[in-house]
């Protein structure tokens, strides 16, 4: 009976008073909604990887450079390490498929103890498993790579790499396909897997890898334990660099690029321009109503009652901007997925995204009736009344 | 429901003054006036001369500079700001020379307006907004029309049931027909003489027009404006 409901139609008809000016408000509204919904998606796609990338992971490359191969011993040397739970090892093939263009994400790697670690996340018939830990010369290939170029299992693929030439000068590295998985991990799907052995052999044994994926036993000890390696190999030939496999992806996308800045300034921009515009129409439209609110006052409107409906009025038109706009925003990011899911496998809002954007709508609509408020706060009856 | 102790006004030596850059502007000097229960006064006065001021500090929208305002008992002085804006929607319906009606609201919405401040369940608010536009004069196919898709004397109307639809024992009138031509306007004051008579509205109408006085009960002429002690014969 007393429900705030009633009021409904006094707060939609300051809204309809000016239908286009309502409408554009909600537009910009809107936009700014959206572009920070497709950004938020963005961000997550980028930084998505970050938390994905397994919590008890160290990653140790050569301080020198990230191309700079490390002695395949340091594996044997950190395993003996305190604290240190395993060491997997791998070599970026930098390999490509006919032409330049069509690049393998291919890694030759140690087979069982990457499969230990990841092995969870691919889904193949066992057998395929087991045939590619006996094949040396063999690889297991994500769906999508294959569905690509046509690949079936027992093929051989004539793989090229330009980083890795055989001592005699070819540059060819033929591999048969022993399986083709699927993967709950999309950036998987697109990977290709070779044993290290196959690539060692095929260098004459360098024995070398690109990095060592330590898998540490307590999550508390990575950093003490990411020194310790640094330490031990501090006054080495080969010094190393090690950080937690989160860092790295991080400090891998922000050499790509520094989304977070750009982000937060485009962002910063929508928003302040949809704050303006906003309190914009709500000042107008209260200084266009004072006579009208100078009698409900008379009619025994009591100055917070007013306040509540100018504040109901801002959360009308902010909260329809924002819902349409992160819809749309939802839509645009379903429709982006399948297309970019190879390149981008997080992009996604995210649960936390929406409910971030319910709270900052509430947030904008108290900030945007700020300056309404005053006024309302200043206007005089009396004075309203005598201006008509 | 009609009030069975309908108010009377006083006004006690009060006094207003406004600032207008430098210079002031002593609008009421130590003005007195007493309203009876159930009386229709018209105050004449010309132009500029404070009527509207009395009629906003008579509503409490203002306060005096000194003197006392009571109405129906009540010091207005005593009221803060709360209890002043309760007090309102009891006790008076005001009524304007602009209607200020919102202007995308139908009349029955506009009427409606100040019983959205009760405790009143949809259909016992629908049920006052109909008889109280009824009582005013507007033809029952004009109830969901918008102020603007009315005749001014029809829209005089639906500002008067909004100021009865509460049924408070005190109307305050500002120039109610000052926008209206001569047959029109004889229909609203008709129509106040008749809330005054069936409903027993106490009702103060300020006007500068003599014609419109005739109607009321009691006719003050303040002509010589409302500065000084004027004691008005009753
Ligand atoms: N807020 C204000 N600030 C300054 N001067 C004011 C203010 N309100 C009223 N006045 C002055 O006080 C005087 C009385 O004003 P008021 O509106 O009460 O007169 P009125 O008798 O109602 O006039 P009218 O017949 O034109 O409506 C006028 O000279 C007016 O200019
Ligand atoms: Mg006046």
């Amino acid at each position: 009976m007393k429900s705030p409901l009633r009021f409904s139609p006094l707060v939609l008809s300051a809204l309809r008073r000016h239908r286009l000016r309502t409408w554009l408000t909600i537009l910009s509204v809107l936009i700014a909604f959206l572009l920070f919904g497709l950004l938020q998606a963005i961000d997550h796609a980028f930084y998505g990887g970050v938390k994905a990338a397994g919590r008890r992971i160290l990653v140790t490359m050569s301080a020198e450079s990230m191309v700079e191969p490390l002695p395949r011993a340091y594996a044997a040397e950190i395993t003996t390490m305190k604290d240190v739970h395993h060491v997997a090892y791998e070599v970026w093939m930098g390999g490509y498929y006919q032409h330049h263009n069509q690049l393998l994400y291919a890694l030759a790697v140690s087979p069982r103890r990457w499969l230990a670690e990841e092995g969870r996340a691919l889904i193949l018939p066992h057998r395929e498993i087991s045939a590619w830990l006996k094949d040396r010369s063999g690889a297991l290939v994500g769906n999508s790579v294959a569905r690509t170029y046509g690949w079936k299992p027992g093929e051989i693929v004539p793989m090229r790499s330009d980083i890795w030439i055989h001592p005699d000068g070819r540059n060819t590295w033929p591999v048969r396909i022993d399986g083709i998985f699927h993967s709950t991990k999309k950036a998987l799907s697109e990977g290709f897997l070779v044993h290290y052995r196959y690539w060692n052999t095929g260098m004459g044994n360098p024995n070398q890898v690109s990095l060592l994926r330590v898998k540490v036993t307590h999550l508390r000890d990575l950093g003490k334990v990411a020194r310790a390696i640094d330490a031990r190999f501090a006054n080495s030939p080969h010094p190393t660099r090690t950080a937690s496999a989160q860092t790295f992806v991080k400090h891998f996308i922000n050499q790509t690029v520094d989304i977070g800045v750009i982000v937060e300034d485009i962002l910063a921009a929508v928003f302040f321009t949809m704050l303006l515009v906003t309190a914009n129409t709500l000042t107008r439209s209260v200084r266009e109503r004072s006579g009208e609110i100078a009698v409900l006052h008379t009619q025994g409107y009591s100055r917070p009652l007013i306040f509540a409906l100018i504040l109901a009025e801002a959360l009308i038109l902010v909260l329809t901007g924002a819902l349409a706009g992160t819809g749309l925003a939802v839509l645009i990011v379903q429709g982006l997925r399948s297309t970019l899911e190879a390149y981008l496998p997080y992009l996604t809002l995210t649960p936390r995204t929406i409910l971030l954007t319910l709270g900052l709508s509430l947030l904008f609509a108290v900030l945007s009736s700020l300056l309404p408020l005053l006024q309302v706060q200043r206007l005089r009856t009396v004075d309203a009344l005598r201006r008509g | 429901m009609i009030d069975s102790t309908p108010p009377a006004i006083q006004i006690i030596e009060v006094s207003k003054h406004y600032r207008r850059g430098d210079e002031t502007v002593q609008v009421l000097d130590r003005f007195t006036l007493t309203v009876e229960p159930e009386a229709f006064v018209a105050l004449m006065a010309p132009s500029g001369s404070g009527k509207s001021t009395l009629l906003n500090l008579m509503g409490g929208l203002d306060r005096p500079d000194a003197g006392r305002i009571v109405i129906a008992g009540t010091d207005l002085a005593t009221l803060n700001e709360a209890t002043l804006t309760r007090w309102r929607a009891r006790t008076l319906g005001f009524i304007f020379q602009l209607y200020y009606l919102i202007p995308v609201l139908s009349a029955a919405r506009n009427v409606e307006l100040p019983l959205l401040l009760l405790p009143l369940s949809r259909e016992e608010r629908h049920r006052r907004v109909e008889a109280a536009l009824t009582l005013a004069g507007l033809p029952p196919e004009r109830h969901r029309f918008r102020p603007t898709e009315l005749s001014g004397g029809q829209q005089q109307r639906v500002a008067i049931a909004r100021a009865i639809v509460t049924d408070p024992p005190l109307l305050l009138c500002d120039e109610p027909t000052g926008d209206l031509d001569r047959t029109a306007g004889d229909e609203i004051l008709a129509l106040l003489k008749t809330l005054n008579e069936r409903l027993r509205k106490t009702i103060v109408m300020v006007t500068h027009d003599p014609h419109a006085a005739t109607f009321a009960t009691r006719r003050i002429d303040l002509d010589k404006g409302l500065v000084g002690e004027l004691r008005p014969a009753s």
